[in-house]
């Protein structure tokens, strides 16, 4: 319906720039306004977020911090497509998530990279599986094939120092060892977004430092967005910006 | 292309049921133990029905006629002679002959112990059994006091086979009056009795002597070569009494294994005993793989997390599942197999592996499991991820 004026032309083309300057390094990869959410349901309802206000851009660290209790992993779950908004809105990846279903929280889910507190590997699947098996769930990694998969693995478990440790199972690793088993696996497919709860807690002060390095990297040069939840001071000046939840808000530094 | 790809990833059932060897051999014991008891049940009961037809399958000729009320070969129902002498009016009919059947106690000369025997009557001239051994000798049939023993029938009667072998004749008492064994023959024991005998019509009424000389209990009829069994069959049933039945061998065997199979308990006991080994089977599996889910929670809490499905989870236990009745397979039908040969030697029942039966057990045993691979994963299914971290 709009009248076709010669005024379009020029119009849409610095549309377009402002878009491939964005696309380049500006690109909002979570976008949050006004979420809210809650346990349980009626009268013992009770509010875990509260009118949270939160964008992380393409190649940025954020590091959130509070007290327990304050909502940070569920704000993490939220984040990584674990749970479905209630209200407000929550777009990760381009994706709103208000009220999403499983098929789309599931999707989200290949896109981004968790590592949790605990490592939670298979333990009948050496420290080379655990990472496969972090690729195979998308079919661009099954499609390249076993050999393609295992490369990138051992590459991967060489970056977080395991090199020598491919074919251990986890119940031969120590706890450090398991915790980098876990965060190659998740850094292994370069996620989009990786969202972090704690990872550097079962490291030792070196290999910490050698993980967050890694985030950077990946960071830098594939523009991954991540959210990382610690309490761990080492590690702090690794962000770009520290966030603080208390009681389920935002509260500025 | 899907399933090349599916062949890539890593067999996780496989891994996971294969990473605790002593485990998995518990566990394919469990459900080996199962499907034998499924085998046991399904081989014994068609071992009995199938011993059931060994008499009837020696009869010789096309068509049978029997008494209305006939249900099986253990209990004979007298029908007149005359009926099937009627037989013979029908065109393509080429003879007929009567088969007279008793049920008499047998005494063990030495044990003087009492055991149940069938006794078959045969007319020399035409005799309504084939058995080869009597074609060898039938003379022996026509002494007043002679009768032809089973070499199959149950050791209880007594060393009768070693004995006429070394003498050339066994002798005992059937009735109150004196008998003399002085053949023996190979047919197989039925469940009606423990001793099969044979004799000549003439000597089953001096043994049976209440019954009337017109009686006979099973009539034999004999085709011309390329007639039709079912047009006789039916052309005599439009004439004769309804008092008799004429069927076609095919017929008989399948009224005696109705018989065994509906009249009795067998059919409900083993129907129950494979109900029992399939159950047995489903929750050997279901507890095995229910403390698999229960014990690795929060591993496929990660995998629901990393972005896998809730289908490809509760996949990995179905695998598992159908992995176990799998596995369990091949060692169950070696057992099973040795277990027929050993139940066929010690029962002389006709017991044999067919490859319908185990390729039955085989998609009974891994519906059973995939059944209970699903149940077990109930928790899977309800299972957040968010809910672990």
């Amino acid at each position: 319906m709009a009248p076709l004026t010669p005024a379009a032309g020029p119009s849409e083309g610095a549309n377009a720039d402002t878009i491939a300057d964005r696309d380049t390094n500006r690109e909002l990869r979570i976008e949050v306004q006004h979420l809210d959410h809650w346990f349980g349901a009626g009268e013992t309802a009770k509010q875990v977020l509260c009118d949270i206000n939160l964008t992380v851009q393409a190649g940025e660290i954020v590091i959130l911090t509070g007290p327990s209790g304050s909502g940070k992993t569920t704000l993490l779950t939220m984040l990584g497509g674990l749970r479905a908004a209630q209200s407000g809105s929550l777009k990760v990846l381009g994706e709103e998530l208000l009220d999403a279903d499983n098929t789309s929280l599931t999707r989200l889910r290949r896109q981004a990279g968790f590592i949790f507190q605990a490592h939670n590997l298979l333990p009948y699947l050496t420290a080379l599986e655990n990472v496969r098996f972090g690729l195979e769930v998308t079919p661009a990694w099954l499609e390249r094939g076993r050999a393609a998969m295992d490369d990138c693995a051992a590459a991967m478990l060489g970056q977080v120092g395991l090199a020598e440790r491919l074919d251990y199972y986890p119940e031969k690793l120590s706890g450090g060892q398991k915790q980098r088993v876990a965060i190659a696996r998740a850094l292994a497919p370069s996620p989009r977004l990786l969202l972090a709860d704690e990872p550097t807690a079962a490291l030792d002060k070196s290999s910490g430092r050698d993980v967050v390095a890694l985030f950077r990297q990946l960071a830098n040069d594939s523009g991954a967005a991540i959210v990382m939840v610690t309490h761990d001071n080492k590690i702090l000046d690794i962000a770009d910006r520290i966030i603080n939840l208390e009681a389920g808000q935002l509260v500025d530094n | 292309m899907k399933l090349l790809t599916a062949l890539r990833r890593t067999p996780l059932a496989w891994r996971q049921t294969s990473h605790r060897p002593m485990r998995l051999l518990a566990a394919i014991a469990g459900v080996s133990f199962a499907n034998v008891l499924v085998f046991f049940q399904l081989g014994l009961a068609s071992g009995l029905y199938a011993s059931q037809k060994r008499p009837l399958q020696r009869l010789n000729g096309e068509l049978v006629m029997v008494s209305r009320r006939y249900t099986n070969l253990g209990e004979p129902l007298n029908l007149p002679r005359s009926r099937l002498i009627q037989a013979l009016g029908v065109q393509g009919v080429k003879a007929v002959t009567p088969l007279y059947i008793g049920k008499t106690d047998w005494l063990n000369r030495d044990s003087r112990e009492k055991k149940q025997a069938l006794i078959f009557g045969l007319s020399p001239e035409n005799p309504a059994l084939r058995i080869p051994e009597l074609e060898v000798d039938r003379s022996k049939l026509l002494r007043p006091d002679g009768l032809f023993f089973d070499i199959l029938s149950k050791q209880a009667a007594g060393p009768v086979g070693q004995v006429v072998t070394r003498d050339g004749y066994y002798d005992t008492e059937l009735r109150g009056k004196r008998a003399v064994v002085n053949g023996l023959f190979t047919m197989g024991l039925t469940f009606a009795a423990d001793i099969n005998l044979l004799t000549s019509a003439s000597n089953f009424k001096t043994w049976f002597p209440d019954q009337s000389s017109d009686d006979i209990q099973l009539g034999v009829i004999q085709l011309e070569a390329g007639v039709s069994a079912q047009q006789v069959q039916s052309t005599l049933e439009s004439f004769l009494d309804p008092s008799v039945k004429v069927l076609t061998l095919k017929q008989l065997e399948e009224v005696e294994v109705d018989h065994w199979r509906n009249n009795t308990s067998f059919g409900l006991i083993f129907n129950l005993g494979v109900l029992v080994g399939l159950v047995v089977g489903a929750i050997i599996v279901y507890q095995i793989l229910y403390s698999d889910v229960s014990d690795h929670l929060p591993e496929y809490a990660t995998m629901k997390a990393m972005g896998y499905s809730d289908g490809f989870v509760v996949g990995i236990i179905v695998q598992e599942s159908v992995l176990l009745a799998a596995l369990a397979f091949a060692p169950s039908l070696l057992l099973s197999m040795g277990l027929y040969a050993l139940l066929a030697r010690s029962t002389s029942l006709l017991i044999a592996m067919t490859l319908q039966r185990a390729l039955a057990v085989f998609a009974l045993t891994l519906v059973m499991s995939a059944g209970s691979g699903w149940l077990a994963t109930g928790k899977l299914r309800r299972l957040d991820p968010a809910d672990i971290f």
